[in-house]
């Protein structure tokens, strides 16, 4: 079996989903597709606002997120796997 | 402008309240039909209530709510009460003394369960020049010892229990109510400002002593008037501490609002943007305390624009 390591690298942001950012170290995520909300990380909010802009999915190299980081917004429900 | 209770006079009111249609008062944005054949429960409501509004009988009541003895032998010996909700007992009975609490706390119960055309936080709401001061906090944080020395200077009380955030435009609806002190804090309010009038303490409840006073006037009378988000702080009494303002990033302050929040869920994407623009629109800090006075200087700083956070 694969884990997340093993997955896609493409990934698109949850549908529905909402950050605000007001240049803080620290945003806040809404994900629709959870109902939840996060408090991330800057580097995490500007890979998911990178991610809102490519509806279709995106390279997570393209979107400059640490392999790590991408695992743990896929876990937090708010990036999603593509293929 | 109807008439407020304490025209009625206590025999009118204990009748009012004794009756088969309840008492019926305006209580901000809510009109509470309520019941009860408790004296001690007639005479609370009576002081605690005097500048509330009355109902008409044609307006629409929000709850139906009462505070009966239960039925039993045991009412002879240790008697309890209970909460009633539209003719049901949603809690378990509480001892007879705890009447008025009962029915103070039954009330919010109503407010923040069912009340979902506002976003509802625990967190007492004052306002000045406008601008609400919002204090989100759980019980023990010494929120409401904060709230009840800030309406005795110079801020209006809005709720010391339940802020409502209307959807529409994000305005904090007002609720004034009998404001609840726990413990230490009736003590400490008592000497800050000994006009204060207490309504009977209550021993040994499951928040320990509880005494409540009544609402100021000034703000029963303008409970028609929102206010709009200016501050958000997280209070916090810390025995021996001076007064220390601390500026709070925005993020970790919405998500305190969230942990805060009675029916956020409730509003969903909705509830993100709601909030959102609570904070958009406040100065968000923490705040230590353990000295009143020293609190409530501050404060009155804060209102009139000058920087008092510290590093």
């Amino acid at each position: 079996m694969g884990g997340i390591a093993d997955s896609p690298r493409r990934v698109a942001a949850a549908p529905g989903m909402l950050i605000r950012d007001w240049g803080e170290d620290v945003s806040v995520v809404f994900s629709a597709a959870t109902a939840s909300t996060h408090l991330v990380s800057a580097d995490a909010a500007a890979v998911l606002a990178a991610a809102a802009d490519r509806p279709g999915g995106a390279d997570a190299a393209a979107l400059a997120a640490p392999e790590e980081l991408v695992d743990a917004l896929v876990l937090a429900g708010l990036l999603r796997r593509v293929e | 402008m109807t008439a407020a209770l304490g025209s009625l006079g206590a025999d009118a009111c204990a009748a009012a309240l004794r009756s088969a249609s309840g008492l019926r008062l305006h209580m901000g944005p809510f009109v509470a039909g309520i019941q009860s054949r408790l004296p001690a429960v007639h005479a609370a409501v009576a002081t605690l209530y005097a500048d509330h509004a009355l109902a008409g009988e044609d307006e629409f009541v929000d709850f139906h709510v009462g505070v009966r003895r239960p039925a039993g032998l045991r009412r002879w010996w240790d008697p309890q009460v209970v909460f009633e909700f539209e003719g049901q007992a949603p809690f378990n009975p509480l001892p007879g003394d705890q009447g008025f609490p009962l029915l103070e706390w039954g009330l919010n119960w109503c407010v923040y369960g069912m009340c979902h055309q506002y976003l509802i936080l625990h967190a007492a709401v004052l306002e000045r020049g406008g601008r609400a001061l919002i204090l989100p906090a759980p019980s023990g944080s010494g929120k409401s010892t904060l709230c009840a020395a800030l309406l005795f200077s110079g801020w209006r009380l809005l709720s010391d229990e339940l802020t409502l955030i209307a959807p529409r435009d994000g305005s904090i609806v007002p609720n004034p109510r009998p404001v609840s002190l726990k413990n230490e804090s009736i003590g400490v309010i008592r000497r800050f400002a000994p006009q204060v009038r207490f309504g009977s303490r209550v021993e040994e409840t499951s928040k320990g002593v509880v005494a409540h006073f009544p609402a100021p006037v000034s703000a029963v009378q303008q409970a028609a008037c929102r206010a709009l988000p200016g501050w958000v702080v997280l209070p916090k009494y810390l025995p021996e501490q001076p007064a220390r303002l601390q500026r709070l990033e925005r993020a970790r302050a919405f998500m305190h609002l969230v942990e805060n929040a009675f029916n956020y869920d409730v509003f969903g994407a909705e509830g993100f943007r709601l909030l959102a623009s609570v904070i958009d629109n406040s100065e968000c800090f923490k705040f230590e305390y353990s000295s009143v006075p020293e609190a409530v200087a501050l404060f009155a700083q804060l209102a009139d624009g000058q920087d008092v956070a510290t590093a």
